[in-house]
């Protein structure tokens, strides 16, 4: 058991948080980089909308776990870009670990496939 | 941007938050709409398939809306909506006699005779007055120096606290003070009757000096929070302008 239990319910939410904290844990992002990226590197596993991902990018800077600043390269256009905080880097190792013991239960139970 | 104009603008409409916020949203979605047209192109797609793959991808359903707005909301909403919808000159003028006011009629009602039968819990309370005003000037201080509006907001919280400081010294003080007159009152059944008297008039006048710092330190969030709001909406209206 881990400090940090997933709740069953909120599976869904607490996975594409750790997507998304994981893909920022390698630099900052956009949040269009942010959906591609998660897409490429499952190898299309997880498909993000971006209407979904609002909402959780927002969620997740009000809490301080991520941090979101508008940059303006010259010539080029404002982006929002965002950035692991202190606070975001603590929450991803818990979030690796629920998920780890969650999925170590989850395999105890259904086992794992025949190789 | 105009290629996606009716799409921004869709979604702008159902997105019911404060302009300023809105406005920032939409940049955001607008940015994210741009790249990824520009991606798919990149992958082959015409410009109309690419835009149409592009808003399909940004399309937020009624649940993320919502979503969105009560993130915006939680914290600030039911604020943003006082100090917002308190702007025009009038209303300001209406508040501002309102709590003129009590002030008076606190003055003038009582003769200022609640200082002479003070407990002494109103130390405190004092500190807690100092602690405002001296807030409520270094604010008003740092509004000329271009700061940053999210900063100010975030300290919006402290007059708040410091009214909510004083309500809780103003009743827990009351409340100590009636206990340990019920005390003595128990031991002294002589005396009961001034005793309790004194007791209730000590805690009633300190009690009305905490609800008048609450009653500031109120004015003095409303002020504040007027101001971040104005600051916010000239930051908006600066970043959204079209170079």
């Amino acid at each position: 058991m881990t400090d940090f239990e997933l709740e069953t319910q909120n599976l869904a939410r607490s996975c594409h948080e750790a997507l998304i904290l994981a893909t920022l844990a390698d630099g900052p992002r956009h949040g269009y980089q942010l959906a591609l990226e998660i897409e490429d590197r499952s190898g299309g596993s997880f498909r993000f909308n971006h209407g979904t991902l609002y909402p959780i990018l927002h969620k997740l800077e009000s809490n301080g776990i991520i941090d979101g600043s508008w940059a303006e390269p010259a010539g080029k256009r404002k982006r929002r870009q965002y950035v692991l905080t202190g606070a975001g880097r603590k929450h991803l190792k818990r979030l690796r670990s629920a998920w780890s013991a969650y999925f170590e239960s989850l395999f105890n139970v259904i086992g794992r496939s025949e190789p | 941007m105009s290629r996606f104009n009716l799409f921004l603008h869709r979604t702008g409409e159902r997105l019911a938050l404060p302009k300023a916020t809105r406005s920032l949203i939409l940049v955001e979605i607008a940015s994210d709409l741009e790249d990824l047209f520009n991606h798919y192109v990149q992958q082959g797609m015409t410009e109309e398939e690419a835009a149409a793959r592009a808003e399909e991808k940004v399309d937020m359903s009624d649940e993320a809306l919502a979503e969105l707005v009560r993130v915006h909301s939680d914290a600030r909403g039911w604020t943003d909506r006082i100090v917002r919808r308190v702007q025009p000159f009038w209303e300001r003028f209406a508040m501002a006699l309102i709590v003129l006011f009590f002030v008076t009629e606190w003055v003038i009602g009582t003769g200022l005779k609640p200082f002479a039968h003070l407990t002494g819990f109103i130390w405190p309370i004092l500190v807690i007055f100092i602690a405002l005003l001296t807030f409520f000037i270094v604010q008003m201080a740092r509004f000329s120096d271009h700061p940053s509006p999210r900063r100010l907001r975030d300290s919006l919280a402290t007059p708040l606290f410091l009214g909510a400081a004083s309500l809780v010294v103003g009743f827990a003080g009351a409340g100590i003070e009636l206990y340990r007159t019920l005390m003595n009152m128990a031991a002294d059944h002589e005396h009961a009757a001034p005793l309790f008297a004194n007791v209730v008039l000590d805690s009633t006048a300190t009690l009305s000096v905490a609800l008048l710092v609450a009653l500031a330190a109120g004015v003095a969030w409303f002020i504040l929070a007027g101001r971040v709001a104005r600051l916010e909406d000239d930051v908006t209206r600066r970043f959204l302008e079209v170079k």
